[in-house]
């Protein structure tokens, strides 16, 4: 018998059934992790993104009041206090009105607000994304939004 | 020339139950890549009128003389700082169009709107037609989220709040938009 011929067969033929044996291991074990990865992925972004949203409307409908009430950038700052209802991930834009790290000043009939390099976070798990941003509002002098 | 019959037998015998077996396990990929393939995502109806449901939580609504947003109103909700008459009297002055529902839930466990009950009865179903709105039975919410999340239509988002509950997380459960039929 060629016996060095059938050695490649028969290491062809173990290969295989250890090839099957992964195959089917994997089959049987996979949960669709990768897909649940990606959903935890997916609510991240779109809470950030919802985040910076919210943050600008709760801009929007402080200012309006403040000018409608003639105040200033104190009375942002009381008005935002009031408002901050511990979501976390905006904690920082409530945190930089306390503080007064922002600006929010009459320019001639309109009144403008501005927030630079606001962080917004999301986290899942061990997982966390942060956006930065911007927020620059014009209102008009009934508190109206201009443009944003 | 000389062939070594013996050789190509044995060839022929050992081949054959190894590619009995790659020809098995392709049969077995092919039909798992057909059910893979054959379960398809949730069709929306393509008639659904909806309206971009971020902007459904960011609406401003008035409660005790201040402006807040949707979602501001339902975390109050939550801390038991208004109640849910106070809400449902806001929503209802929504843009009436001609036939929309409004659902809105809240709770510390995911797809709020399946809750049944006492907590339950924090649900809003709201439904819009010709310039009036009705609500339907309480006891009726639940099938109404259910037919709506299993449609793809309505969102669910969820935060992390310290102290507003025993989880420090609360679900929203929504939609406002075209009604199904």
């Amino acid at each position: 018998m060629n016996k060095r011929g059938d050695t490649p067969t028969i290491l062809l033929f173990v290969i295989t059934l250890i090839l099957v044996g992964i195959a089917l291991f994997s089959f049987a074990n996979f949960k669709g992790t990768f897909a649940g990865d990606s959903e935890g992925r997916s609510i991240m972004l779109s809470s950030v993104d919802f985040y910076e949203k919210y943050a600008v409307k709760e801009s929007e409908i402080i200012g309006r009041k403040v000018i409608k009430n003639n105040g200033g950038k104190e009375e942002f700052q009381e008005i935002a206090k009031k408002k901050y209802l511990g979501i976390e991930g905006t904690e920082e834009f409530f945190a930089r009105i306390n503080s007064g790290d922002f600006k929010f000043e009459q320019e001639g009939e309109n009144y403008i607000f501005e927030m630079k390099d606001l962080r917004v976070s999301a986290s899942a798990g061990a997982s966390f994304i942060r956006r930065n941003m911007e927020i620059k509002i014009l209102f008009d002098k009934n508190g109206d939004v201009a443009n944003s | 020339m000389r062939f070594d019959k013996g050789g190509q037998l044995g060839k022929i015998i050992s081949t054959f139950p190894v590619m009995l077996l790659i020809f098995l396990i392709i049969i077995v990929y092919l039909v798992l890549a057909g059910f893979a393939f054959g379960v398809k995502g949730e069709k929306v109806p393509v008639s659904i009128e909806k309206v971009n449901l971020d902007n459904l939580l960011l609406k401003e609504i008035e409660i005790n003389g201040e402006k807040i947003t949707v979602l501001d109103a339902l975390i109050k909700f939550e801390k038991r700082e208004i109640e849910k008459a106070d809400i449902i009297k806001e929503v209802e002055k929504f843009e009436n169009k001609e036939e929309y529902i409004l659902l809105l839930a809240k709770g510390e466990s995911q797809y709020p709107g399946n809750m049944l009950g006492g907590t339950g009865m924090n649900n809003i179903v709201i439904k819009f037609k010709d310039g009036e709105f009705s609500s339907p039975n309480s006891a009726s919410h639940q099938s109404y989220f259910s037919n709506y999340r299993k449609a793809g239509l309505s969102k669910q988002i969820s935060f992390d709040i310290k102290g507003i509950n025993e989880k420090n997380r609360l679900y929203v459960e929504y939609y406002y938009g075209g009604v199904l039929k």
